[in-house]
């Protein structure tokens, strides 16, 4: 992979990145807490991602994991506490801001335009001017979606939308990729490709939190493995800390 | 046919500037979600510039071009972009309010800017090729002259130009992608207020270019200007307000339209049609609005900002209030001499607010015609006691009831739409019925002076005239008092709240629109014959009949402060203002203030709540005794509290759900699925993400009715009756995302699971409620508050409560209805570790005493187990387990399902990865 482009952490901001080269850290939430509204879904949470590490965020349904990546991307704003992207504080920015910091998030639920075609959706991935270089790159990662660059793309299979969701970490050379629940609903084998990719993408360099049922292949991946159940972080160590009855206990809730 | 070809012609001209106008508003529309009604305020705004400094300056058509479309189009936009921006947070009804504002601003500030433009802006045709002698051709024996090509051709380039960047440039992308979703626009490094604003700086240009066009062509003063946008509106509704081209052709349609069947009307001397042609872009609107699929208009689910609690003061306090108000008002008449007529109309307007009220502030839904309601009232009154000769109080009711199946009309669409799709068809009811039938002669003689409207006793004097409105008023405020207080009220308030809580609670919303439509109208037709009573003759042209009022109507309604029936003073005293102002400029400066604050509330979401000091001032004037009403049922809770324990030993079969199979498209989202949820114990359905509990769970609740397999209740196949009719069954149901009124107190919302299911489809039985079903209710309510712990709630306000305590609420509505097994969709989430226990023993309390069953749908895993006597577990839409909760926990095949593939989480978990 190329070097990432120099967008991120020049561009414009509450902040300044004094310490944006020396950072150790791509993601660092400090005392969150956060929710829709008047309520509350998560309370102190701290939580930090090293440069260039797999992170795998567990929890059973209704942890708070999505807000959890939705405060780190900005689609939600914390009531309290700060979120540091390689080092800046990146609090009071904008998603498109931390975005062009070099953030990618993809949601849960296929984080595509249903209602635009599959080129159209590869095009707005990409980095203005490097569109024809960013489709080439994704349909190398997805041949399947080279056939269908003209299909809608809302009426693709639930693993071929994935497929095009997830291709946006490669769309420009991010520095840290959050995916929240990319395996949700799909065959076994589509599971396969998608994390195939994603290992790729963290071989490559980029730092990886990722929100996934499948525990065991999220843990294979991860060095670091966060367990949040009712809001709160349950636990914090290698997944190798993680043990058989932990697991399972700690992930139902049932301790 | 040839003759009509000269119609086509200007029709199409005409019509590609509707198109222009309306392909403008769809795009706002469609990239922010907020319906501009005041798209005419950016057109009257365009106009007056061109105007001014075309006619006043007599500088160059181009300068004047340029200033008024180039310069204030995407100007206005912009500040446009920064009010929607603003409600886009706020209820559908301040969104309405917020633009409405804009139409009922802009005119007035035209006219106070420039008084002369009442007569009209006439200006001269300007466009290149202007000379009509010069440049003329002639096609098929039809003129088409220079300025009608230019005038097409520019709004057709423009739209064209639209189409191409919205189809092939990467901005056009970003707009069509903020639609489909906004926040992943955001992720994706693009910011999704500059497209919005983009967007808006098009729409708006686009307005103030129609507007400058059609200016030689159409001599308008600035309220009738401000209206031509909204022939636009039927050519939005032909798109279904999201295709731009769709929308420029239906735009062009309704041009022909009009032109040819004013011709038409006119060649065969249809006297009757005269108004057709002008109402046809408003019958296209409410037609479109009827037929229209319903699944094309759903609106977008954005999160809302909580209206402000309201406050209400003690009983005391309240009658005092009365007594004073109605003192001030009794002795009008002696102390403002020539100005009584203003005083009387003040009141008038007050019995037309309360009318108003009921509809907007009590059950939530909108009407932008009202004023045309009150029109059909004064015609049909003054047809009973002239023409019919009828008595004065006879007739006074029966004018009243006329407008009855008129507001029952209104209600159809109602039933069908939300929101902003309401108020359009509303709306263009309202414009339809004024072009159309005020001139017909059964309505109103524009010829022969107006129709008369008669006093009780034929007496002229105006004082006594005061008083027989003074009396109408205060009847309707003791009926609007009765009606808030009665079993109506509370269930309009309910629907106003949340109407998916209140329909799967068993009330037919459909009857509860169709009642308050149907009072509303006939309460506002009163007020159109206390008008015409002032007024003594009215016409087809009397201010207060007009589309124009109802909108300045639901201006002042936003603004007016406190609750029912005290808004209506407000709104009287607005109408007596100009009686101590006089000149013409009055009712300009009127207009515009209620234009500019009415933007300003919708922008903060309504009135603020009273100040807790004030409402404690106010609050000593009554007695202590916000508790009695709760204590006192709680009281007479304890004999009857022995039956609730019995009410449910019918040991019916509960639910049964048999080979249950749910597709979306192509995927099986539910496999062949069977279980069953008997009375007497707490079932848990669980499952990981995505295995189908939801989807499970609106089949069993009649959500989804598209589904495979049978459910059954009590033993009844029930697989194809719609939700609110399983819930008067006995089926009834929490939701994930609660369904709280949140203005309404913990007591309010806990007996409306009791009322709305006892109300059902019956319309008296809507209406009021008999002593002894009221007493069953408050019974029943606090004894579902007592038996989820949450008594000492009663008189908080939902709104205001923790989630834990929410839960709890929703609970308690459930079990003060008559259900007898309750489906409970995700109860936990959001609930914290020790609400959750006490959730869990909460339920096992509540099937203990009660005897009901329970499905539990569930991924707390810690609350299924405690407190479930059987499991079903889900996974990829299948059932792959069921058993008792010692059973689940050492299952390998449910261990695998939450984990993964079976081999590779022992891999994992035996620490063995590579």
């Amino acid at each position: 992979m190329t070097g990432r482009p120099s967008a991120g952490a020049t561009s414009n901001g509450a902040s300044s990145p004094e310490r944006a080269s020396t950072a150790t850290t791509a993601l660092e939430l400090r005392g969150i807490a956060s929710g829709y509204g008047h309520s509350t879904i998560l309370r102190g949470v701290d939580l930090t991602v090293e440069k260039g590490s797999v992170t795998a965020l567990l929890g059973p349904n209704g942890a708070g994991k999505t807000t959890l990546l939705k405060t780190a991307s900005g689609l939600i704003r914390p009531s309290v506490g700060t979120v540091h992207l390689d080092g800046a504080d990146v609090t009071r920015l904008a998603p498109n801001q931390r975005a062009a910091r070099g953030l990618c998030h993809i949601p849960e639920g296929r984080g595509i335009f249903r209602s635009l075609t599959v080129r159209e959706n590869l095009v707005l991935q990409a980095e203005p001017g490097h569109e024809d270089e960013a489709i080439e790159r994704c349909i190398a990662a997805f041949p399947i979606l080279g056939d269908r660059l003209a299909q809608r793309a809302g009426t693709m299979s639930g693993g071929q939308q994935q497929m095009l969701a997830v291709s946006r970490a490669y769309a420009r050379d991010p520095q840290l990729v959050l995916v929240d629940e990319a395996s949700l609903g799909l065959a076994p084998i589509v599971v396969d490709e998608i994390f195939t990719f994603l290992a790729g993408i963290a071989a490559a360099g980029a730092a990886l939190l990722i929100v996934d049922q499948f525990l065991a292949r999220a843990l294979a991946m991860a060095a670091k493995v966060y367990v949040l159940n009712r809001g709160e972080i349950a636990f914090c160590g290698t997944s190798e800390e993680l043990q058989d009855g932990d697991v399972f206990r700690r992930y139902l809730g049932d301790v | 046919m040839r003759d009509i070809l000269p119609f086509v012609i200007t029709g199409l001209v005409t019509g590609t500037i509707y198109g222009l106008a309306g392909t403008g508003l769809v795009l706002t529309f469609k990239t922010s979600g907020i319906f501009n009604f005041g798209h005419g305020a950016i057109l009257t705004g365009a106009c007056l510039i061109f105007y001014w400094i075309r006619v006043t300056l007599a500088w160059d058509w181009k300068v004047a071009f340029v200033l008024a479309v180039v310069v204030a189009g995407p100007l206005l936009g912009l500040v446009l972009e920064l009010v929607a921006r603003n409600l886009s947070r706020q209820r559908t009804s301040m969104k309405i309010v917020g633009t409405i504002g804009l139409t009922v601003l802009v005119p007035a500030l035209c006219l106070l800017a420039y008084p002369a433009s009442t007569n009209g802006l006439q200006v001269e045709r300007f466009v290149p090729f202007s000379n009509r002698k010069r440049y003329k051709w002639n096609v098929f024996d039809v003129n088409i002259f220079g300025d009608q090509l230019v005038t097409a051709a520019i709004a057709i380039v423009a739209v064209a130009a639209l189409y191409l960047v919205f189809r092939f440039t990467r901005l056009g992308l970003t707009m069509r992608a903020a639609v489909d979703d906004p926040d992943l626009l955001d992720l994706e490094g693009t910011n999704p207020i500059k497209v919005r604003r983009i967007a808006w700086m098009i729409g708006a240009t686009f307005a103030a270019l129609s507007g400058v066009l059609i200016l030689p062509y159409a001599n308008l003063q600035p309220y009738t200007l401000v209206f031509l946008a909204t022939y636009a509106f039927g050519a939005a509704a032909l798109g279904g307000f999201t295709s731009i081209v769709i929308t420029f052709v239906g735009g062009l349609g309704i041009g022909v339209a009009q032109d040819v069947i004013g011709y038409v009307v006119n060649d065969q001397g249809w006297a009757t049609l005269d108004g057709l042609p002008d109402a046809s872009p408003f019958l296209v609107l409410f037609v479109v609005l009827l037929v229209i699929p319903k699944h094309r208009l759903a609106p977008r689910a954005d999160s809302e900002v909580r209206p402000a609690l309201p406050w209400t003061g003690p009983i005391e306090l309240r009658l005092g209030v009365g007594v004073v108000v109605l003192a001030v008002l009794a002795i009008v008449p002696h102390v403002v001499g020539t100005k009584l007529s203003f005083y009387t109309f003040g009141l008038c307007q007050a019995i037309l607010m309360l009318s108003l009220g009921l509809l907007v502030k009590t059950s939530g839904q909108v009407s932008l015609c009202h004023a045309t309601f009150a029109a059909i009232g004064a015609t049909a009154f003054s047809q009973f006691t002239i023409g019919a000769g009828i008595p004065w109080l006879p007739a006074l009711i029966l004018a009243g009831l006329v407008a009855v199946p008129v507001g029952a009309i209104i209600a159809l669409p109602a039933i069908r739409l939300h929101g902003v799709y309401l108020a359009l068809a509303t709306f263009g009811f309202g414009i339809l019925v004024t072009r159309l039938f005020f001139p017909q002669s059964w309505m109103f003689f524009t010829f022969a002076g107006g129709r008369k409207v008669p006093t009780p006793f034929g007496s002229t004097d105006p004082q006594a005239r005061y008083y027989v409105v003074l009396a109408v008023l205060v009847a309707t405020a003791v009926l609007i008092s009765l009606i808030s207080a009665s079993r109506l009220g509370r269930l309009l308030r309910g629907m106003s709240g949340s109407q998916t809580a209140i329909s799967t609670l068993g009330l037919s919303t459909n009857v509860t629109k169709i009642i308050v439509f149907c009072i509303s109208a006939f309460l506002a037709s009163i007020a159109g014959v206390m008008f015409g009573m002032s007024l003594t003759v009215v016409d087809g042209s009397t201010t207060q009949f007009q589309p124009f009022t109802s909108l300045v109507l639901i201006a002042i309604l936003a603004l007016a402060p406190f609750r029912e029936p005290w808004y209506a003073v407000f709104a009287g005293v607005t109408a007596v203002i100009p009686g101590y102002f006089d000149g013409a400029r009055t009712p300009n400066v009127l207009n515009a203030l209620f234009g500019l604050f009415a933007i300003m509330v919708a922008l903060q979401g309504g009135h603020p709540a009273m100040s807790p000091k004030l409402q404690a001032f106010f609050g000593r004037f009554g007695r202590r005794d916000r508790e009695s009403r709760t204590s006192e049922a709680r009281d007479s809770v304890i004999a009857p509290a022995a039956r609730s324990v019995t009410s449910v030993a019918s040991n019916g079969a509960g639910l049964a759900v048999s080979d249950l199979s749910v597709r979306f498209g192509g995927l099986v989202a539910v496999n062949q699925v069977s279980l069953a949820a008997p009375l007497g114990r707490i079932t848990g359905l669980i499952g990981p993400n995505g295995a189908g509990k939801t989807t499970t769970f609106n089949a069993c609740s009649g959500i989804n009715r598209d589904v495979e397999g049978r459910v059954s209740f009590h033993g009844a196949d029930i697989s194809s009756l719609s939700a609110p009719m399983r819930a008067r069954l006995g089926l009834g149901r929490t939701f994930q995302r609660m369904e709280l009124c949140d203005e309404l107190t913990v007591f309010d919302n806990v007996a409306l699971g009791h009322e709305g299911a006892t109300a059902g489809a019956r319309v008296l039985h809507q209406i009021v409620a008999a002593p002894s079903e009221r007493r069953a209710t408050l019974e029943s309510t606090a004894s579902a508050l007592e038996l989820c712990g949450i008594a000492r709630l009663a008189e908080s306000q939902a709104g205001s409560l923790s989630t834990g305590e929410r839960r709890l609420v929703e609970l308690a509505r459930c079990l003060a209805g008559p259900f007898d097994l309750l489906l409970l969709d995700e109860p936990s989430s959001g609930l914290d570790r020790l609400e959750t226990a006490r959730f869990g023993e909460v339920l096992q309390h509540v099937v203990a005493r009660r005897g009901c069953g329970i499905l539990l749908v569930e991924h707390d895993m810690a609350l299924v187990m405690n407190v479930c006597s059987y499991i079903y577990v889900l996974d990829f839409g299948r059932l792959i387990f069921e058993g008792t909760p010692a059973e689940v926990s050492v299952d390998e095949t449910v261990r695998a399902a939450y984990l993964g593939s079976e081999s590779e989480s022992l891999n994992v978990l035996a620490g063995d990865q590579a």
